[in-house]
């Protein structure tokens, strides 16, 4: 035996050992990975050619005002991932063999969803690469490009909490990629990121202020305008915030009370 | 609480909403020693390890694991035991190898010390080429060698192994008795579930039989054999005849007993203790009757089972 005693890892280093089989995975399987950021140059390369004549008059003109919704066109069905990825560990044994060991048990939650920023990160670059590459150029130049695409991201790790605490909670993995897509797509459709709401009718206007994704969607732009400090902008840092603030300790509880 | 006691409890009860698992358990098992949980599927095996080894809550009595009171003390009872559940623990998507570091990570281990534990584990089970692969691409016994090879990264003064050989091939399962040897000869208590008589016949040096949430029977494989108290001694003759002078002998000297014959030149007779099967050979020798061969055997655990859960096995 080893005569080298271990003594138990402090929250940081066990965050990073999680952090570090996140990517690992990653490496191991980038199929999904390459998928998604094959899907997000296409949608981009799609939506811009086929609508922004009808919608903007002329592609170039639309892509000045799609690309910031375009981001979370890509990034939000992503944010599934975290939850069927917790769904899976409690499913099988691992999440056993980790609770017998004495390490700070929010480790494992926080090294899925941190890895899953990565994750988020490619996504939104394919995109914005894209965009770029076709004829985006924001007022706000890079520095107001950099802005929004980290509200993008921010915005994907926030509402991933919301997932992770239900891959906690539910019985199978598959179940929590498929029950989510209805509200993710609702979330996505019905909202300011492919048009101008003001060529909508009242009710629908209405029904798209309640969704916050409309917000978040308006404070990138504006961001990427160079509009640093808009109350969108404020607006949209409090949403992120209040679910991370809301949903993360949900899911440690969760996670750390399961009886499976 | 004595030093030597690994595991005690009393009066537990666990209930899953209507289903009573555990009804008012006790068990004391001593440190240094292989235990063996024994019994059927749902007697409540997996239920109790669970809760020994902080996974489950319990509704009500005391548990005591290394001297620490769950479940307040559930952070030091962590930290000295090891399980290997009944699913496999292990991440599919890792290499043996990078699973056998993640958990050595989490246990402390830095970089180094971490890759180096892995490297001598995966010597020790056998498995350094396989250890490059994912474990996806895992036979069932090389995925339980994995298992167990996690589960001792750092020695356990207690190892849980829930139903450790269970779907393994009769190779793949003497490997891990073989592990379990080792581990116990190294000083590490064992606790382990089993629903196979030979399994906990040949590990354990202390056996409890649980039977619906209770335990029904306990001792070492020898007291519990002795406990159905069937011993018997069985005679082989050179022909039939003097087996016939042999059977009359045996009825007059022993009356109660009766001879059972099994062949031609075969008897069986059922004692109470050993010393009967010497005076019965002793008899046998002053009427000049030398048997052919001889055997004196206890009942087998299969035995000690059925006596103790007769009448549940068709649930």
């Amino acid at each position: 035996m080893n005569n080298i005693l271990p003594k138990k890892p402090t929250a940081l280093s066990s965050t990073a050992t999680f952090l570090w089989r996140s990517m690992l995975k990653l490496k191991s399987a980038p199929e999904q990975m390459i998928f998604d950021s094959v899907v997000a140059i296409a949608s981009m390369l799609l939506f811009t050619f086929m609508f922004g004549g009808a919608i903007n008059g002329s592609p170039k003109e639309y892509v000045q005002f799609l690309l910031p919704g375009m981001l979370y066109m890509t990034v939000l069905p992503m944010t599934v991932y975290a939850g069927a990825a917790l769904s899976k560990d409690i499913s099988t044994g691992v999440y056993d063999r980790f609770r017998t060991i004495g390490f700070w048990q929010p480790s494992p939650v926080l090294g899925v969803l941190m890895g899953d920023i990565v994750k988020y990160a490619i996504a939104v670059i394919c995109v914005t690469l894209t965009g770029v590459a076709i004829g985006f150029r924001p007022e706000g130049g890079i520095v107001g490009l950099l802005f929004g695409m980290l509200l993008a991201i921010l915005y994907a790790f926030s509402l991933s909490w919301i997932f992770a605490a239900w891959g906690v909670v539910a019985k199978k993995p598959d179940s929590v990629a498929q029950n989510s897509m209805l509200f993710l797509y609702t979330s996505i459709f019905c909202s300011n990121i492919f048009t101008d709401v003001a060529t909508m009718p009242g009710w629908i206007q209405t029904v798209i202020k309640f969704n916050p994704t409309t917000h978040i969607a308006t404070a990138t732009r504006l961001l990427m305008q160079g509009a640093y400090l808009s109350r969108y902008v404020i607006l949209a840092l409090i949403v992120c915030v209040s679910l991370i603030i809301l949903f993360a300790p949900i899911t440690f509880i969760l996670y750390r009370r399961k009886d499976r | 609480m004595s030093k030597d006691i690994a595991v005690e409890v009393h009066g537990l009860c666990k209930r899953f909403t209507k289903n009573e698992v555990l009804k008012d358990l006790d068990l004391v098992v001593p440190k240094g020693k292989v235990f063996a949980l024994l019994g059927q599927n749902g007697a409540g095996k997996t239920t109790m390890v669970k809760i020994l080894s902080t996974l489950l809550k319990f509704d009500s009595g005391h548990v005591n694991v290394l001297s620490h009171e769950l479940p307040k003390e559930g952070d030091l009872v962590r930290s000295k035991i090891s399980m290997t559940g009944q699913y496999v623990a292990l991440d599919e998507d890792l290499t043996g190898e990078q699973n056998l570091i993640l958990i050595a990570r989490l246990l402390g281990y830095k970089d180094v010390h971490a890759k180096g534990r892995a490297k001598e584990l995966l010597d020790m089970f056998d498995l350094l080429d396989a250890g490059k692969k994912t474990v996806k691409t895992y036979s069932g016994g090389m995925h339980r060698r994995l298992d167990v090879a996690a589960s001792i990264i750092k020695a356990p003064e207690l190892l849980f192994l829930d139903e450790p050989t269970t779907g393994l091939d009769p190779r793949s399962r003497s490997v891990v008795w073989g592990l379990v040897h080792q581990l116990a000869k190294n000083g590490t208590t064992i606790f382990l579930t089993t629903q196979y008589l030979e399994e906990a016949d040949r590990l354990a040096d202390l056996i409890a039989v649980i039977e619906d949430g209770t335990i029904v029977a306990k001792g070492t494989p020898t007291e519990l054999k002795s406990l159905v108290g069937r011993k018997t001694i069985r005679i082989r003759f050179q022909d039939a005849a003097e087996r016939d002078n042999a059977r009359l002998l045996i009825n007059k000297l022993f009356p109660e007993k009766s001879a059972l014959e099994h062949q031609a030149d075969l008897l069986s007779i059922e004692i109470s203790e050993i010393s009967q099967a010497n005076s019965i050979l002793k008899e046998l020798a002053n009427i000049n009757i030398e048997p052919a061969e001889y055997s004196i055997s206890q009942a087998s655990l299969d035995e000690v089972f059925l006596t103790f859960t007769r009448g549940k096995t068709n649930e």
